[in-house]
């Protein structure tokens, strides 16, 4: 152990200091969102610059995982296999990108919105407990604060933070966030907040409102709601309570999944006729008001 | 940090990296039950290696620029890195004789500063307690990744200043 100086101690302090002021500033009121712009301008070069470069090594770690589960045939693998397996790969992901781009053209004609796609290029760089992403569009893009953020599946989540050429979003299982929905088939309001990865919860304004496990969810206008209305949120999963009794609160299994989010799409400009239902995964049944058979909820 | 700009330049350079390959790549990395962060590794080999001057201006830059570049109120994280360079610094003198000091250090220091992150969240009114399942994971994948941070700081840190030791 080394003895600080008296001169550390008092620079220790001065620091400490200086983070507790910021950080009071930034609390009260939205005091640096100048300098987090200007800031993210200049990384964003840098940041995009990386992703282009790791992407190959992504996908490398993820044929690893894929190698690792046929352990056995490893052996008898020649290195021209793995190569010809790996550019399939490649080839199969940018398939897969021209398939996950069609589901969100498809889902934002339904919706009539007009979107903006984006690629997530980053997650926070904080130490995870934000569920935030970074996209590659931003203000020259047209990208606004507020704005509902979407994929081929359903709500991702809102813009937080725009700079030039990037914007930040918070998704919709951040445990901050708090998505006004509505059940669908009916005009049930409730609110659906984020718990980080395990599901939504879902809490209805009327708590006489039935809940069944297998109800649908879209956002609906609540609250002064800054989500477009209708787009499909989750499906419920569990439902607190007795079976008879009206329910409390309900789990959601949200329609994104939020570990594997490349593609989105942020949703400029929406027509001021809420949608309903029709944007729902399987549309035919979401009019009626019975639920449909629930699904079984093990894919995830 | 007496023996001219190089140290703090070099320092700086490393902040600037670690913290965007922190955001791009390893926050993305598909590991199971968490992610490293070489940002707060990066910050205890400083101070390993360069005191407790070294370790918490260098805490309090690379602190800084992740809170500007994330959501939560500016301050958080560079009050937490800033005090874990500064007590890492203290243990500088101890660093020669063992490689395990290191890694126990990291480990520490991991824990103590999400516990911390997570506190400072929670008196901002911001309930962040679905996080800390992650904490073991990412705790031992610092751990992991401390082997090859810290000789390569140390040995940046003796070449540039060589007169310190």
């Amino acid at each position: 152990m080394t003895a600080p100086t008296r001169g550390q101690r008092r620079a220790l302090v001065f620091l400490l200091a200086l983070s507790v002021v910021l950080l009071t500033l930034d609390h009260r009121g939205d005091a640096f969102s100048g300098v987090r712009s200007v800031t993210r301008s200049a990384v964003d070069p840098v940041q995009r610059g990386i992703t282009t470069l790791v992407a190959p090594v992504g996908r490398f770690v993820g044929a690893l995982g894929d190698v690792g589960d046929s352990h056995a045939r490893i052996a008898e693998l020649e290195r021209q296999n793995a190569d010809l397996r790996r550019q399939l790969r490649e080839g199969e992901l940018t398939a897969s990108r021209a398939a996950e781009l069609d589901r969100l053209k498809l889902i934002a004609g339904r919706g009539e919105w007009t979107i903006i796609p984006a690629t997530v290029t980053g997650v926070g760089p904080s130490l995870g407990f934000e569920w935030t992403v970074t996209v590659d569009a931003g203000s020259r893009d047209g990208v606004r604060p507020d704005l509902t953020v979407v994929n081929g599946d359903g709500l991702v989540g809102r813009v937080k933070q725009v700079s030039t050429g990037s914007a930040v979003i918070v998704l919709a299982v951040d445990p901050g966030s708090s998505v006004g929905v509505r059940l669908a088939g009916g005009n049930q309001l409730g609110v659906a907040s984020g718990n980080g990865l395990g599901p939504l919860t879902f809490a209805p304004l009327d708590p006489q409102t039935g809940v069944k496990v297998g109800d649908r969810l879209v956002t609906g206008p609540y609250g002064g709601s800054t989500y477009v209305a209708g787009v499909p949120v989750g499906e419920v999963s569990t439902v607190s309570g007795d079976p008879g009794a009206p329910a409390r609160e309900a789990s959601v299994r949200p329609y994104v999944s939020f570990g594997a989010l490349d593609l989105v799409g942020i949703v400029v400009v929406s027509p001021r006729s809420d949608p309903r239902d029709r944007l729902l995964p399987t549309g035919a049944a979401a009019t009626t008001g019975t639920p449909t058979p629930a699904a079984p909820s093990g894919t995830r | 940090m007496r023996t001219g700009p190089a140290p703090a330049v070099a320092a700086a350079a490393a902040v600037l990296v670690a913290v965007v390959l922190q955001a791009s790549v390893l926050a993305r990395l598909p590991l199971p039950g968490g992610a490293p962060n070489l940002v707060l590794v990066l910050v205890v080999a400083v101070g390993l290696s360069g005191g407790a001057s070294a370790g918490m201006a260098t805490g309090f830059a690379a602190g800084l620029l992740s809170d500007v570049l994330s959501d939560h109120p500016l301050g958080v994280l560079a009050l937490c890195l800033a005090l874990t360079g500064f007590l890492a610094g203290l243990l500088e003198a101890d660093i020669e004789r063992t490689v395990l000091l290191p890694m126990v250090v990291v480990a520490v220091a991991t824990v103590g500063v999400y516990l911390a992150y997570l506190g400072l969240l929670g008196l901002l009114g911001r309930s962040m307690a679905g996080g800390i399942g992650e904490l073991p994971g990412t705790a031992a994948y610092d751990v992991v990744l401390t082997p090859f941070v810290v000789p390569l700081v140390s040995a940046v840190a003796r070449r540039l200043a060589p007169s310190r030791r």
